[in-house]
């Protein structure tokens, strides 16, 4: 055995053999301990060398693939709750898994981390539960559904944090709380008080208040900032439930902190690509669109959004002067793990810049997330078996700013863009509510000069000029 | 993956069928002479905290109530030597497996198999010849990449071979889950 301690003694005086107490814990703490603690969402808790040493080649394998800790976006801007590791962290675990995961100096050793007990944020001011339990199945494919909680707000508040509390961690895979203020989403949940939803909430959000996936922390608003809710509104908190071998049930709920109003007014850009068609087998099927900001806005956070075929998603801001920042990239999108990715600092994006999305989709046999076996032809569309290539940017836009003029703007572009993708009326998505298609149909037939079904560069300006006039 | 095919047959070739008396998490011991009773024997490695291997409990249940007609006997092996009897008596009774769980503190079935995983599955034949060691199926191609639904049935079609008295296909490919922690 002393050949092999003095083997080890050159190894070591190469580059030292990374030991848990030195090398390892710190890495674990400051990574994975939120989740990977007694009670939390983790399966297992990375405390106690014990914990670690008998995991030490699953904790290598699963760093090394960056599996774990999970974080889908590349090194770029930085983020809130960014839990990323490092090449050089990722070879300490790897060589210290492969030298036998040793121990160490107990001198080494760094305080375990502490987390107190209750609220993360604070005691919030109102706590929202689910209205009732919800039964998960022991197995068979991931639930996706939407809970209608009525606020009974007696006035408008403006909420500064969000809280998530899952009610049973062994199942809840992440969660969206969307507002609804025209009582939507109690004519779809019915009696039951929720219903099945997959991508969106089913109806048309008047906003997104926060979300939730493992490891991240609570939603706190930049100073100056909160978002405002109407007195009226219902929250619909949509989970995705992951079946873990046993049936079982949640009851999640929330709190939410309120604070002042905001000094500056809060607004949604959304990058969408409609015109999704792809063809069985194609392995590389790529979405590009983009939206010019009307007006100066801050970037707070970036919400990107596909179903199971996407793989790869680039958002990118093209300045006026045509440098070019990234927003977000994801080189492995995996439906599973996707919410909102919040910057560290506010993005600050000048009048004209162009938010540019390019999305990239498998829809090949050897995508394993296909959902259709063969591969059938795949659309846009809100079902699990559709797809969509979407990017959610939550802006605060200047004090004192016209926000209506930055919305109608918005939508006058977004309409622009569905005309010029939707080449003719039977190209629009069945999504779109029956209201809305016969405007739309109405005014194709309207602004269709020379009645071949569609419009053309000319005649979609003259409609957008129309609605312009019509939004002063 | 013929890395594994490879070292399994080399440990059935060295250690031959294992002799083995193991209790079950009910307490029941549990010998290599009730294989010798069987058409054929199903090792489950499993550990309580793998999300992988836990998410796979009513497959291998389902998979038991299919084979069990034909004289397999399945069993459940914990392969992590660490974790408390009480742990595995709960982790047993919360899953519901409907075939015994053996507590395995030396490893002897894991390293008569050479399991590497849990979830895996090992095929043996009454005389204690390994036929099979590998993934159930294939619904989880990598921890990050699941199937809705399993399009392989690799566990299935190796037991359709061994009740036939064939030689069963290797898997399609290489177990998805937690490492098992080999014990000295």
């Amino acid at each position: 055995m002393k050949w092999f301690a003095v083997l080890l003694g050159c190894a070591a005086s190469a580059g030292a053999v990374p030991t848990f107490n030195k090398d390892i814990a710190p890495i674990l703490y400051e990574n994975c301990a939120a989740c990977h603690r007694p009670g939390q969402v983790a399966p297992f808790s990375l405390l106690t060398y014990q914990d670690a040493a008998r995991r030490a080649k699953l904790i290598a394998s699963v760093t090394e693939k960056r599996y774990m800790p999970p974080w889908k976006a590349e090194p770029g801007p930085h983020f809130l709750n960014e839990r990323r590791l490092s090449d050089d962290q990722i070879a300490l675990i790897r060589d210290w898994a492969a030298q036998g995961a040793p121990e160490g100096d107990a001198a080494d050793k760094p305080a375990a981390p502490s987390f107190p007990g209750g609220w993360e944020a604070g005691e919030p001011d109102k706590i929202f539960t689910m209205p009732s339990k919800f039964a998960v199945p022991a197995d068979g494919p991931d639930q996706f559904r939407c809970f209608v909680i009525p606020m009974n707000l007696d006035h408008d508040v403006f909420v500064k944090a969000f809280e998530f509390r899952p009610g049973n961690r062994r199942v809840v895979h992440h969660a969206v709380l969307f507002m609804d203020m025209n009582g939507a989403s109690r004519r779809l949940a019915g009696d039951s008080g929720s219903y099945a939803c997959f991508a969106g909430p089913g109806f048309v959000p008047l906003g997104i208040l926060g979300g939730w996936a493992p490891g991240s922390s609570p939603e706190v608003q930049h100073d100056g900032i909160s978002i405002p809710v109407r007195k009226g509104t219902s929250l619909v908190l949509q989970l995705h439930y992951h079946p873990d071998g046993k049936p079982e049930t949640d009851e999640s709920s929330m709190g939410l902190t309120f604070g002042e109003p905001p000094n500056t007014a809060l607004s949604l850009v959304i990058v969408n690509s409609r015109g999704i068609n792809i063809a069985p087998g194609d392995s590389d099927y790529v979405v590009k669109t983009g939206v010019t900001l009307p007006q100066d806005v801050e970037v707070l956070g970036v919400t990107p959004h596909a179903h199971y075929l996407c793989k790869d998603m680039k958002v990118d801001a093209r300045l006026p002067d045509g440098t070019v920042e990234s927003l977000i990239r994801i080189k492995d999108w995996d439906f599973n793990w996707q919410g909102q990715y919040r910057y560290a600092e506010p993005v600050k994006l000048p009048k004209g810049t162009r938010v540019e999305m390019e999305y990239t989709y498998d829809n090949s046999a050897n995508n394993p997330r296909n959902p259709a076996n063969p591969p059938v032809r795949v659309r846009f569309g809100e079902q699990t078996t559709d797809e969509m290539g979407l990017a959610f940017l939550a802006v605060a836009l200047t004090p004192g700013a016209d926000a209506r003029a930055f919305q109608q703007a918005l939508i006058l572009e977004y309409v622009d863009q569905f005309l010029a993708q939707g080449e003719n009326i039977a190209d629009i998505p069945p999504e779109i509510p029956p209201a809305q298609r016969t405007a739309l149909v109405m005014a194709e037939t309207l602004f269709d000069k020379d009645h071949d079904g569609k419009l053309d560069e000319d005649e979609r300006k003259s409609l957008i000029d129309f609605l312009r006039s019509r939004m002063q | 993956m013929t890395r594994w095919i490879l070292l399994a047959a080399t440990a059935t070739a060295l250690f031959g069928a294992p002799k083995f008396s193991l209790t079950d998490a009910s307490g029941a011991m549990h010998t290599d002479a009730e294989w010798k009773k069987s058409s054929g024997v199903v090792l489950y490695f499993i550990t309580t905290d793998c999300p992988v291997s836990n998410g796979y409990v009513p497959e291998m249940n389902r998979i038991a109530k299919d084979y069990e007609s034909r004289g397999v006997k399945f069993y459940g092996v914990i392969a992590d030597t660490e974790t408390p009897l009480a742990d595995v008596r709960k982790h047993a009774q919360e899953f519901g497996y409907t075939f015994p769980i053996l507590l395995d503190p030396h490893q002897v079935l894991v390293k008569f198999t050479n399991a590497d995983v849990t979830p895996e599955a090992a095929a043996v034949t009454p005389q204690g010849e390994l036929k099979y060691l590998g993934r159930i199926d294939n619904q989880v191609e990598s921890l990050s990449k699941h199937r809705a639904y399993a399009t392989q049935h690799d566990l299935r079609d190796a037991l359709e071979a061994v009740l036939a008295g064939k030689p069963p296909a290797k898997a399609g490919g290489p177990p998805v889950g937690c490492y098992i922690n080999r014990v000295k």
